[in-house]
């Protein structure tokens, strides 16, 4: 049993209860989506419901979780407790305090201004401080996390960074790194425009920020996903972990690129010069490349579990893995759906293409894959190999637990498919009449909205299994002992090779040194401009 | 539930490539370069850029 149990129990609790809202708000969306003429349906309650569900399950389930299970992953991979616990409290509580706030403002029609909060749509004050507050209070989770670290380091100098705390303060460098932006727009920009301190906002440059911020999100997201595929995963499926090196690279190589690629969300935006975006470009089409090593590592994990268990043939081994134990299945399928949302990342980012589906359904296509399913779905695989283990019981429901994966993995490809076709169609996102008062092109959109709406159905059940699985585990699972949290053996301790890749700090200078090269001259070429800025649009 | 219990006591030696995996990983390479040629040329240059 771990001394973080409720520390970390509590950010999970946070996060699975936002996700429960969140899922209730996407029904919604899909059932509008279908067209059906149902008694709430207003535009007003349509774009509430888009921006709880993004803020809820972008910002809060995620980052709820991603503290949760990195405390799990200090104490049981570093072997000692964490370090300043009141420290952890507060920054939960304070993090708590700010998701209160956003969710009020939210749900009382104070905030619709989607999960993007460009300006000059305008939200009460209260939204933005509520984000500020979620912010700091995982800065205070990422001191105890680098100070666990520090301590350890100092009782162990020769010792080898434990692979998952070297995935997570690689998630915590870029963390670090991509909420400067925001924290800039927030408190610089949006709190004393909300307060009515200033009158007036620099639309251009509040998105400058918000993406500088907004894109390295992802791999905040996606970073402690990896950390369960390489450290989990492969031990849920009976195998070990093909390369301890190549993973420790991918973590590097997230660190370096998370951060300089934010402009290629800004390829139709004026403000920017195109040189600038074109470099963007380039740095996004190179972070491709450590997901595919993921690709080939994690799966070459999986071959090695197989192959243990008695494969030989070239694909065989695939019928030796788990497929009835949701905590592997979750992230095999995220995996396969990951593979999918990689190919649709490629689109966005090439310079040229991406004014084929800039702000079309495509893109939430793409990061319903993405997030929604490579980050959610593993997420949710995790749920259900860690909360046994921090609750001592047993999971409960556990048919549901085995189908819910499927659902999600069905639903999803209904969902994001059909929005990546009517979006090279030309359909946009986030539009509540996308009929377009009968107009022929919006014709060619009907078939599609009406499977994305069948897709959206099969998650919300797919949501309500998972929602029913963690509730119930918690509630009413059978006390038993479960299982020490382990993680996965590599298949060759990784001894002193490649031990540059432990250096953090100088990752961090290398990664500093990109993003200034990436966004100060930009930043200053913008402000030296005339700027006229814009006053506040409360929309409903 | 967790397969995790069920490791082998005695592992068999894993030697060699990942076979599998190199399979896997290539064709999946393959039809992420055929995808993106296949939007270019024939859905992106039709439409045209943007800017003549």
């Amino acid at each position: 049993m771990i001394e973080s149990r409720k520390l970390a129990l509590a950010n999970f609790w946070v996060a699975i209860s936002a996700f429960a809202i969140a899922a209730g708000m996407a029904v919604m969306q899909a059932l509008s989506r279908a067209n059906l003429d149902l008694p709430w349906r207003t535009a007003k309650m349509y774009y509430l419901s888009v921006t709880a569900h993004g803020v809820l399950m972008a910002l809060i389930f995620t980052t709820f979780f991603i503290m949760g299970f990195g405390y799990v992953v200090a104490e049981r991979a570093l072997g000692r407790p964490i370090a300043q616990r009141k420290l952890a409290w507060g920054s939960f509580y304070v993090a708590l305090l700010g998701t209160v706030l956003v969710a009020w403002a939210i749900l009382w029609n104070k905030a619709t201004v989607l999960y993007t909060f460009y300006p000059p749509l305008k939200a009460h004050p209260a939204f933005y401080i509520g984000a500020a507050l979620l912010v700091i209070g995982s800065w205070g989770w990422c001191w105890v996390m680098v100070r666990s670290y520090i301590l350890w380091k100092q009782a162990n100098p020769e010792a080898r960074t434990p692979l998952p705390v070297h995935g997570y303060l690689a998630t915590i460098i870029v963390w670090i790194l991509a909420t400067v932006g925001v924290a800039a727009e927030v408190v610089l920009l949006l709190i004393p425009w909300s307060l009515g301190i200033t009158e007036r906002i620099d639309p251009i440059l509040a998105r400058i920020l918000f993406w500088w911020f907004g894109h390295p999100l992802v791999y905040f997201w996606l970073l402690p996903a990896y950390v369960i595929w390489y450290t989990v995963t492969p031990r849920v499926a009976g195998g070990k972990l093909f390369s301890d090196p190549l993973a420790r690279l991918v973590f590097v190589l997230f660190i370096v690129l998370s951060t300089p690629v934010g402009f290629h969300h800004q390829f139709l935006d004026p403000g920017v010069r195109a040189g600038w975006k074109l470099f963007h470009a380039f740095n996004t089409q190179w972070i491709l490349f450590p997901s595919l090593l993921t690709a080939f590592t994690v799966i070459a994990s999986f071959e090695i579990a197989g192959r243990l268990k008695g494969a030989r043939g070239y694909l065989d081994w695939l019928e030796e893995l788990p497929w009835g134990d949701p905590a592997f299945s979750s992230v095999a399928l995220a995996m396969i759906i990951f593979a999918v949302g990689g190919f649709g990342g490629a689109i966005n980012a090439s310079y040229g293409m991406n004014a084929m589906i800039h702000n079309t359904a495509w893109v939430q296509g793409h990061f319903h894959l993405t997030v929604g399913t490579a980050t959610a779905l593993t997420f949710m695989g995790a749920a259900y190999w860690l909360m046994p283990k921090l609750l001592d019981r047993e999971l409960e429901l556990s048919l549901l637990a085995r189908i819910q994966p499927y659902l999600w993995f069905g639903g999803m490809l209904l969902f994001s498919v059909a929005n990546h076709l009517t979006g090279l169609k030309g359909m946009p996102r986030r539009i509540y009449q996308f009929d377009y008062g009968g107009s022929e092109v919006a014709d060619q959109w009907m078939g599609g909205t009406g499977i994305s709406a069948l897709g959206g159905v099969f998650l919300f059940v797919s949501a309500l299994c998972f929602v029913a699985v963690m509730f119930g585990t918690g509630l009413a699972g059978k006390r038993a002992p479960q299982a020490d949290i382990e993680f996965a053996e590599p298949l060759e301790e990784p001894g002193s090779k490649a031990r540059i890749l432990d250096r953090m700090g100088l990752w961090v200078v290398v990664a500093v040194a990109l993003v200034a090269a990436a966004y100060a001259y930009p930043i200053i070429q913008h402000l030296a401009t005339e700027r006229f800025g814009a006053r506040g649009v409360p929309v409903f | 539930m967790s397969d995790e219990h069920r490791q082998p006591s005695s592992e068999p030696a894993f030697g060699g490539h990942p076979k599998g995996t190199l399979a896997i990983v290539g064709i999946y390479g393959l039809l992420f370069a055929l995808g993106w040629l296949y939007l270019y040329f024939f859905v992106f240059v039709p439409r045209g850029a943007l800017t003549p």
